[in-house]
């Protein structure tokens, strides 16, 4: 019977001791591959979402607070943008197209947001990608609509859909303005964006279902039906923020410093990809301590591992003397410890991979939809497989000190077991 | 036979090594050979220094001599001599597209930050660089680099007689003054 062979019934004859130590390694490297594919994930998710923009304008405010709001719909404005002082801010000569943005309103937990055509055609993220219809147009009418791909999907949308929207940003069935509904002509495709969460509708629809609303509250008495609403001067008076794209991207401090300095209404000019920078820095720290931690964890596992093999090699002494018996020399002592730990954490580290993987499958969807970030199932990155052969080389180091001892105490022993 | 071949093979190699190194050498260049001769950007700032200097920031007229700088130096000409020339230049790096870890497009600038008091660098000192195929793996904000790549004068959409410099770089690296 070779060595291997032997081995291998060695372990199994310990498997209760084997099965945990595997385990444990398992879960440490699932939790340490998990933090490192949510952050990269995150990451990427995040600075994917705008591109091509030179330039984010609101109401001044931080930067990143505006960055937050305007373009992840994250937190709120805190005041708004005059349609006169964006209408000047677009006569710009380098200015080369603008997206309004009005927010506010939501429509059963998702964001509605007043815009314009622009916003179809200029919208970029992921570097290159523009909005695309899964179906139906975008919009015409005052009461057109087009809804992102995960409103479609979750509420069961389709073209033709009459929606109505709710005042304020959580909708619980009050403050509609249900005599108004909009119809929904347009579904986007999916972007993996805060788009797919979204409510696309007009700035004249938004500024028609406020027209008899004053204060939050409709005004009774001096309520306009839908239809006589469309008569009515639908510019809007204000808007909250608006996306720039310049005609030359070296422009872009310029065009940043005019609207900083703009008279008429204290406003705050941002360039997205630098405050996504700060923001990352910022984060950075955080992040890089959940890698330490992770790390740490994993760690724990394999020292686990390591004293399961110290602890067993008083028992095992009588079964390297019958190795040796058998003719194996102290050095293949040496190889078969060391042997076993890698091979324990081999195993520990396929365990590990598949408990990610399941884990992912089980939990994508609800990230998907209370965070709105899109966790790719791929085969792991060169990063991941870095992380896993740092695992296994740890595990080979840390199975050198129960062979050392295993080695020395062969020789010591010889044959003879002096128990 | 196999003498010839040999010389054949040796003129190639001569001829070639110059030519690629000719082609490839990149010209190390600083922001002042991106102003053209005859340019003065301070002129425009010395003739305003008396009206700036003696007035508090917030007067209208401070603002209007400020504007009038600016507006100078949104439209500052290029050299067109540097059109198509691999050049090699260092400043400070301004993430305009990036996934967070790595810059695909950035601004290229000469100085650390902006100075409230003082209008934005001319045009033509400021240099927008795309990586291509190679994006470039950002330390922190604002990280000093020198950029190698082949660098252009294009027009700009609306205003085709005002022209800025893009540089498609090959290499971004760390630079160490």
């Amino acid at each position: 019977m070779s060595i291997l062979a032997l081995a291998v019934k060695s372990l199994l004859s310990r498997r209760t001791t084997a099965v945990l130590v595997i385990l444990s390694i398992g879960l440490s490297v699932a939790l340490l591959l998990g933090v490192e594919r949510l952050r990269t994930q995150a990451r990427a998710s995040f600075a994917n979402t705008i591109s091509g923009t030179d330039l984010v304008v609101g109401a001044r405010t931080g930067a990143t607070a505006l960055l937050l709001h305007s373009v992840f719909r994250i937190g709120y404005a805190t005041n708004n943008v005059s349609w006169t002082s964006y209408q000047e801010i677009a006569r710009h000569p380098r200015v080369r197209w603008t997206i309004p943005l009005s927010l506010g309103d939501s429509h059963r937990g998702f964001a509605v947001l007043g815009t314009s055509l622009d916003y179809f055609r200029h919208y970029r993220y992921a570097r290159t990608h523009g909005l695309e219809l899964a179906a139906g147009r975008v919009f015409d009418d005052v009461y057109d609509a087009v809804v992102g791909a995960d409103v479609a999907r979750e509420l069961g949308y389709h073209v033709g859909k009459s929606i109505v929207v709710a005042h304020g940003a959580v909708d619980a069935g009050l403050s509609l303005h249900d005599d108004k509904p909009f119809r929904v002509v347009g579904v986007l495709r999916k972007t993996g964006t805060p788009v797919d969460r979204t409510v696309h509708v007009t700035l004249a629809g938004l500024e028609a279902i406020h027209l008899d609303w004053q204060s939050g509250m409709r005004v009774p008495g001096a309520t306009v039906s839908a239809d006589e609403a469309r008569h009515h001067d639908l510019t809007p008076r204000s808007i909250t923020a608006f996306l720039i794209g310049l005609d030359s991207r070296t422009a872009v401090f310029h065009v940043q410093r005019f609207v900083n300095e703009y008279r008429r209404e204290p406003l705050l000019a941002i360039l997205p990809g630098v405050v996504l920078q700060e923001l990352w820095d910022a984060i950075g720290v955080a992040e890089q301590a959940l890698l330490a931690v992770s790390a740490l964890v994993a760690l724990v596992g394999l020292c686990g591992m390591v004293t399961a093999l110290l602890t067993g090699l008083n028992e095992r002494r009588r079964e390297m003397a019958i190795l040796r018996s058998v003719g194996a020399r102290p050095r293949h002592v040496l190889t078969l410890i060391v042997g076993e730990a890698t091979a324990l954490a081999t195993t520990g580290i396929a365990l590990g991979v598949a408990l990610l993987y399941l884990a992912l499958v089980v939990v994508r969807d609800v990230i998907q939809t209370r965070l709105g970030l899109s966790i790719e199932i791929g085969l792991p990155s060169r990063h991941e497989w870095l992380l896993l052969g740092a695992v296994l080389l740890a595990s080979f180091v840390a199975g050198l000190w129960p062979a050392m001892r295993a080695y020395r105490q062969s020789l010591a022993d010889g044959m003879m077991v002096h128990v | 036979m196999h003498r010839a071949l040999t010389l054949v093979l040796v003129a190639t190699i001569w001829v070639s090594i110059p030519v690629a190194l000719a082609q490839e050498r990149p010209q190390a260049i600083d922001w002042k050979h991106l102003i053209p001769k005859g340019y003065d950007p301070d002129e425009l700032v010395r003739k305003y220094q008396h009206e700036v200097s003696t007035m508090r920031d917030n007067d209208p007229r401070a603002e209007r001599a400020a504007e009038r700088l600016r507006r100078a130096w949104e439209n500052a000409p290029v050299v067109e001599s540097l059109n198509n020339k691999t050049v090699k230049l260092a400043g400070f790096l301004v993430t305009l597209e990036g996934d967070g870890r790595e810059v695909s497009e950035f601004l290229l600038v000469p100085y650390f930050g902006a100075c409230i008091h003082v209008p934005p660098p001319p045009s033509n000192q400021v240099v927008l660089v795309r990586t291509g195929s190679k994006p470039y793996k950002a330390n922190q904000m604002f990280d000093m680099v020198s950029v190698t790549g082949l660098l252009r004068t294009e027009r700009a959409h609306n205003d085709l007689a005002s022209a800025s410099y893009v540089i498609e770089a090959t290499r971004v690296e760390i630079h160490k003054p």
